[in-house]
C-alpha cells in the first residue's frame, strides 16, 4: 500500500484482490461455480409460467401490461445476478461469523472488515444470469415501441445502481441483527419471502398504508418497480426525490448498525 | 420410540433458547398473505371470480397455505445435516444407538410441533383480521381429511429433505440441488399461485407429482374444492411417504460404506 493512496484507491485495489482469489477458488470447484446460475435459471423459468399463468386470467396488472411486466422480470433479474455476483453471499454469511466468532480474524486485520466481508465471496456465475434478463428488457422495450436514447440508458443504469445499494443496505441492517439475537434464521426467511414477492409484483398494485410500507419502511416494492417505471412510463420528480431519499436512509442506518454491533461484540466465547 | 421422544423433546428445549427466531417466523403467515392480499386485490377488480376462487377463498387459500408450509420445518434441516456430513460430524450418528432418519424425523417434528402453537394463533389473528373474508371450512369432515393430508405431506416433505442431506455423502456440496428443488417445489405445491389457475392440461401433470397433494389439495378441501379427490391424495401420499422410506433407508446404508468421516 503507497502512502498517497486514497481511501477509494484503497477499497479498489482490495476488490481486484478480493476477485482474483474468489476466481481462483471458484475455479477449483467447477460445479458450485454453476450454482447460483442454475437456482436462480429455475427461479426465472417458474417466474415466467406463474406470470403467463395470470395473465390468462387477467389482462393486466393494475394497468401494467404484459409486457411491462416482461420488463419488470428481466430488471429484477438483473438485479438479482448482478447482487449475487458481488455482494450476497458474503453478507448473507455474516451472522454464522458472528456466532461462531470467525468474525475475530476480520476485525484484526489492517482493512475495513465491513467490505472485506461483503465482497469475499463474489459469484462469477451469477453474472451469466443476467444475459436472460438483459435479453427479456430488451425483448419487452421493442414490443413497448420505446425509442432508446442516451437519457434513458443512463437513468436506467443509475437507478439500478441505485437499488443494488439499496439491496445491499437491506440485507446487511437484517444480518445486523445477529450481534443481538445470534440466531436469526427467521428473518432470513422472511427476507427472502420479500424478495420473492418483490419479483413477483410490481410495486404499482400497492395502494395507502400498503404503499407506505413497501415503498418506505420495508422498501422491497422499488427494486424493480422504479426501472422499469422510469424506463417504460417516466418517473415523476417526487419519485426520484423518494428513490434518493429512501436509499440514502437506508445507506446511513445500515453503516450506523454494523458499528453499533461491532460494539457490542465480544466474540463467541462470550 | 422413547429414545426418539427424548431426541423431540430436546429439540424443543432447543427452540425455546431461540424464541426470538421463532417469533419472527410465527411473521411469516403474516407477511405471505398480506402481500396475497395486495396483489389478488387488483387483480379480482371488476371480477367476481378467478379459476374457481372468489376473493375471499383466495385470501383463506394463501392464509392455510402459508400455515401448511410453515410447519414444514425439515427445509432448514437440511443444511444442518449436510453439514455435518461434510464435515465429518456425521459420525456421532453411526456409533450412537439410533437410526439417522429417526433422528432427523424426531428433530423436525418435535420442531414443527413448537411451531404449530406459535402458527396457529398467527392463523386465528389472520382470520379474525379478514372477518368475512376468511372463508369458514366447508364441513368438519374436509378439515380432517386435509388435515391428514397435510399430516402425511410434512412426512413426505421431511423425507425428501433427508434424502436431499444425504446426497452430501456423495457430491458434498448440495446447496444448488437444495435451492432448485425449493423453487421447483413451491410451484408444484401451489404456495405461489393456486394450481387451478394453469392450464388444464399442466394441472393434469401436476397430479402426477405428490407436491400437489402436500399444499394445494388439502388448501381446497378445507376450501370445499376438489373434495372427490381427498381418498386419491391420501393414498398417493402414503404410496410416496413409502417409497421414500424404503428409499431413505436403502441410500444411507449405501453411502454409509463409502463415507469416511473425515470433514472437508
Amino acid at each position: 500500500m503507497t502512502k498517497n493512496e486514497s481511501k477509494l484507491q484503497r477499497h479498489w485495489r482490495l476488490f481486484g484482490v478480493l476477485l482474483k482469489f474468489r476466481l481462483s477458488n471458484q475455479m477449483i470447484y467447477r460445479a458450485s461455480f454453476w450454482t447460483a446460475f442454475f437456482v436462480d435459471v429455475s427461479l426465472f423459468l417458474i417466474q415466467m409460467v406463474v406470470f403467463n399463468t395470470l395473465f390468462l386470467n387477467v389482462d393486466n396488472i393494475n394497468g401494467w401490461t404484459k409486457y411491462q411486466m416482461v420488463f419488470f422480470v428481466g430488471t429484477f433479474t438483473i438485479l438479482d445476478g448482478l447482487n449475487m455476483f458481488l455482494y450476497f453471499f458474503g453478507v448473507i454469511n455474516i451472522p454464522r461469523k458472528i456466532r461462531t466468532g470467525q468474525l475475530d480474524l476480520y476485525l484484526t486485520k489492517p482493512v475495513n472488515s465491513l467490505f472485506w466481508l461483503s465482497f469475499e465471496s463474489m459469484d462469477f456465475g451469477s453474472v451469466f444470469i443476467t444475459i436472460p434478463g438483459i435479453v427479456m428488457v430488451v425483448y419487452a422495450a421493442i414490443h413497448l415501441g420505446i425509442q432508446l436514447t442516451v437519457g434513458g440508458l443512463l437513468g436506467y443504469l443509475l437507478l439500478l445502481l441505485l437499488m443494488i445499494l439499496l439491496f445491499y443496505d437491506i440485507m446487511l441492517i437484517i444480518r445486523t441483527a445477529a450481534f443481538r439475537f445470534i440466531k436469526i434464521d427467521a428473518l432470513g426467511e422472511l427476507e427472502n419471502e420479500l424478495i420473492g414477492f418483490s419479483m413477483k409484483v410490481p410495486g404499482v398494485v400497492f395502494k395507502g398504508v400498503s404503499k407506505l410500507i413497501l415503498y418506505v419502511l420495508l422498501p422491497y416494492a422499488l427494486f424493480a418497480t422504479i426501472p422499469t417505471q422510469f424506463f417504460t412510463e417516466g418517473l415523476t420528480g417526487g419519485m426520484w426525490l423518494l428513490v434518493l431519499g429512501v436509499v440514502s436512509a437506508f445507506t446511513l442506518l445500515a453503516q450506523m448498525l454494523w458499528r453499533w454491533g461491532l460494539k457490542s461484540y465480544s466474540s463467541a466465547s462470550s | 420410540m422413547k429414545k426418539y421422544l427424548e431426541i423431540g423433546r430436546i429439540s424443543m428445549k432447543t427452540q425455546l433458547a431461540y424464541r426470538f427466531d421463532v417469533y419472527v417466523g410465527a411473521l411469516m403467515p403474516f407477511i405471505r398473505v398480506f402481500l396475497a392480499y395486495a396483489l389478488w386485490q387488483v387483480l379480482f377488480q371488476g371480477k367476481r371470480e378467478i379459476g374457481g376462487f372468489s376473493f375471499g377463498m383466495m385470501l383463506t387459500y394463501y392464509i392455510i397455505g402459508a400455515f401448511i408450509q410453515r410447519l414444514d420445518q425439515s427445509n432448514n434441516m437440511v443444511w444442518d445435516t449436510a453439514g455435518e456430513i461434510r464435515e465429518g460430524k456425521f459420525s456421532k450418528y453411526m456409533v450412537r444407538p439410533v437410526s439417522p432418519l429417526g433422528h432427523f424425523l424426531s428433530v423436525s417434528f418435535a420442531k414443527t410441533l413448537y411451531i404449530l402453537a406459535v402458527t396457529l394463533l398467527t392463523v386465528v389473528v389472520l382470520a379474525l383480521l379478514f372477518g368475512d373474508l376468511f372463508v369458514l371450512p366447508s364441513s368438519l369432515l374436509n378439515v380432517l381429511i386435509a388435515a391428514v393430508m397435510s399430516l402425511l405431506g410434512l412426512l413426505f416433505m421431511a423425507l425428501l429433505n433427508y434424502l436431499t442431506a444425504l446426497l452430501a455423502f456423495k457430491f458434498n456440496d448440495v446447496t444448488g440441488w437444495h435451492l432448485v428443488k425449493g423453487n421447483v417445489v413451491e410451484f408444484l405445491a401451489g404456495a405461489l399461485i393456486p394450481l387451478s389457475l394453469l392450464p388444464g392440461w399442466m394441472q393434469d401433470v401436476m397430479q402426477l407429482f405428490p407436491f400437489y397433494y402436500t399444499q394445494y389439495l388439502p388448501a381446497s378441501i378445507y376450501l370445499g374444492l376438489n373434495t372427490n379427490k381427498g381418498l386419491q391424495g391420501i393414498l398417493v401420499l402414503m404410496l410416496w411417504d413409502g417409497l421414500l422410506w424404503f428409499l431413505a433407508q436403502r441410500t444411507y446404508h449405501r453411502f454409509r460404506r463409502v463415507y469416511e468421516g473425515v470433514g472437508v
